[in-house]
């Protein structure tokens, strides 16, 4: 198993996932320092670190979920539209164990890069906003570690969510359906249920079932796979 | 006699209709197999299911020895294929998607992938992205990939589909190298007969999803395929002749053409000029006729649709 992860990790480009990282941050970043524009509106939103944090884990959440999609069509639906999976096929390597590798792979990398992304988005905007004094309230970098139980938790749900595309995506084979269904998945997460900015992803529960969700329905798409005729 | 793939009773059945039903093939280690069908008559079934990549409905196979069954890709191992059209990365080059079978296969030799190429004949493309090359030369990168790996059996389905004469001609010699040298079984399928005829040592042929006959090319050969057609107004008479005056055992009579058709290698056409002058039967035409396997083939094909 370890062997065909690594096998799956040779074949991914992985300049062009560091770039798309660091654009990635460098993006959410840019957002976090318009907070400190016009502290008026911003203390609409945010009157503490606490919400702060959420806003970062919120962005991180988004984009890995949808770059995830992006993945998930590189290395699973484009496999199958093609039919290029069929040749793996014909290698002595199970159905089960081929497509669990190329999922654990997406879902780890997407884990990993949620838990970087807000540590250093924390840690950063953080270092700023004590230099500069971006917000009028602090931020401190050891709000990271106080919530590290919170984000492992979030991480695994993110890492169980970002495959929920699949179901979608595996369908037709569609990439776009693949991508778009991750960017509802988001939106509907992320939109606010009532005027005090509270919303789905707040309660630690929803993100957690829906991250269950995602590795039922890997299970499940794997599974149908494996008995499929080709 | 030790077999490199045989199946038995082996069906497959697609919402209630049977696309292949009770297959019994029997490819022998080491020889040529053609396997000969028209479109659709489930060659590409057979061999889906013969690499695991579909599941019959009814009889088992046997590969190399293992009883196909789901979890067996083991034997994956020793085989290689291409199963109806190569299909590759497109984005990526031709060595690359070499590299990349080899390493799922779990054969890390170093030099096989440019042996491969060079016995296809696909030189100094080997960096160019697949998407870039022809039909004939994705044929060609095909059968590299199936052989790459050293197999000991070869399944190709239409594997000289796209080629020009000459590739045909070079592929078909490869095919009996791989076979003759290197002891590699080959099951080759084609609904073209004029290209398998030359290497094949075994004719398999499949029609609406039966194998309607499976015989050895020798004996095709012997048997069907050279006779002196005999052209005679008194064919009672002419019959006789032939079988009480020359012994012949193996005649055919076709009353409605007015033809007789005489099999027996021993009669050459002087004898029955001969004897058919002495006996006074008049002769409209005398034929050497050298039937080829395709008119062997069709003649098949007409005999089991009467039968039908």
């Amino acid at each position: 198993m370890l062997n065909l992860m690594r096998l799956e990790m040779k074949r991914m480009n992985f300049l062009t996932i560091g770039v798309t990282f660091l654009l990635i941050n460098a993006g959410i970043l840019s957002i976090l320092l318009l907070l400190g524009i016009d502290p008026t509106i911003t203390a609409e939103s945010f009157t503490n670190a606490g919400e702060i944090m959420m806003f970062i884990e919120i962005m991180a959440v988004a984009a890995f979920v949808i770059y995830a999609s992006v993945l998930l069509s590189n290395m699973i639906i484009e496999e199958f539209k093609s039919k290029t999976i069929t040749v793996l096929f014909t290698t002595p390597v199970g159905r089960k164990q081929l497509l669990l590798a190329k999922v654990i792979v997406i879902s780890l990398l997407t884990f990993v890069s949620f838990l970087v992304s807000v540590g250093l988005l924390s840690s950063i905007f953080s270092l700023l906003n004590n230099l500069y004094g971006i917000l009028w309230f602090s931020f401190p970098i050891n709000l990271v570690w106080e919530n590290i139980v919170h984000l492992l938790v979030t991480g695994v749900a993110v890492a169980g969510m970002a495959l929920i595309p699949l179901f979608f995506g595996m369908i037709k084979y569609s990439i776009p359906a693949t991508i778009t269904s991750s960017i509802l998945i988001i939106a509907i997460l992320s939109s606010s249920i009532n005027s005090d900015g509270t919303n789905l992803f707040s309660f630690t529960a929803v993100p957690l079932a829906l991250g269950i969700v995602g590795f039922i329905i890997a299970y499940l798409v794997i599974s149908k796979a494996v008995k499929k005729d080709f | 006699m030790t077999y490199a793939i045989r199946t038995h009773q082996l069906t497959k059945g697609y919402r209630g209709r049977d696309v292949v039903s009770n297959v019994s093939m029997n490819v022998k280690r080491g020889e040529i197999y053609g396997f000969l069908g028209p479109n659709g008559a489930g060659k590409t079934t057979i061999m889906k299911m013969m690499t695991s990549l579909i599941k019959p409905t009814g009889g088992d196979i046997e590969v190399l020895g293992t009883r196909l069954q789901a979890n067996s890709h083991e034997v994956l191992k020793r085989i290689g294929c291409i199963i109806e059209y190569p299909i590759f990365y497109d984005k990526l080059s031709a060595r690359k998607n070499l590299e990349i079978y080899c390493e799922y296969m779990g054969y890390y030799k170093k030099d096989a992938i440019s042996e491969a190429l060079a016995l296809v004949n696909l030189k100094n493309v080997e960096d160019i992205p697949v998407r870039e090359f022809s039909l004939g030369m994705k044929q060609r990168l095909g059968i590299a990939r199936a052989i790459v790996t050293k197999p000991e059996l070869l399944i190709l389905d239409e594997p000289v589909n796209g080629l020009d004469p000459i590739g045909m001609q070079e592929l078909r010699d490869l095919f009996y190298k791989l076979s003759r040298q290197y002891g590699i079984t080959l099951l080759i399928s084609s609904h073209i007969l004029g290209e398998i005829e030359q290497i094949a040592d075994t004719i398999g042929i499949i029609r609406e999803g039966k194998l309607i006959e499976e015989t050895s090319m020798s004996e095709i050969r012997g048997n069907h395929t050279e006779h002196i057609e005999l052209s005679v107004s008194d064919y009672p008479k002419a019959a006789y002749v032939l079988e009480h005056e020359l012994q012949a055992i193996n005649f055919q009579v076709k009353e409605e053409e007015g033809l007789i058709n005489v099999y027996d290698p021993a009669l050459s056409q002087n004898d029955i000029i001969q004897a058919m002058v002495r006996n006074g039967v008049e002769i409209g035409k005398i034929n050497n006729k050298n039937l080829s396997l395709e008119g062997y083939f069709m003649q098949r094909m007409e005999g089991s649709k009467k039968h039908a």
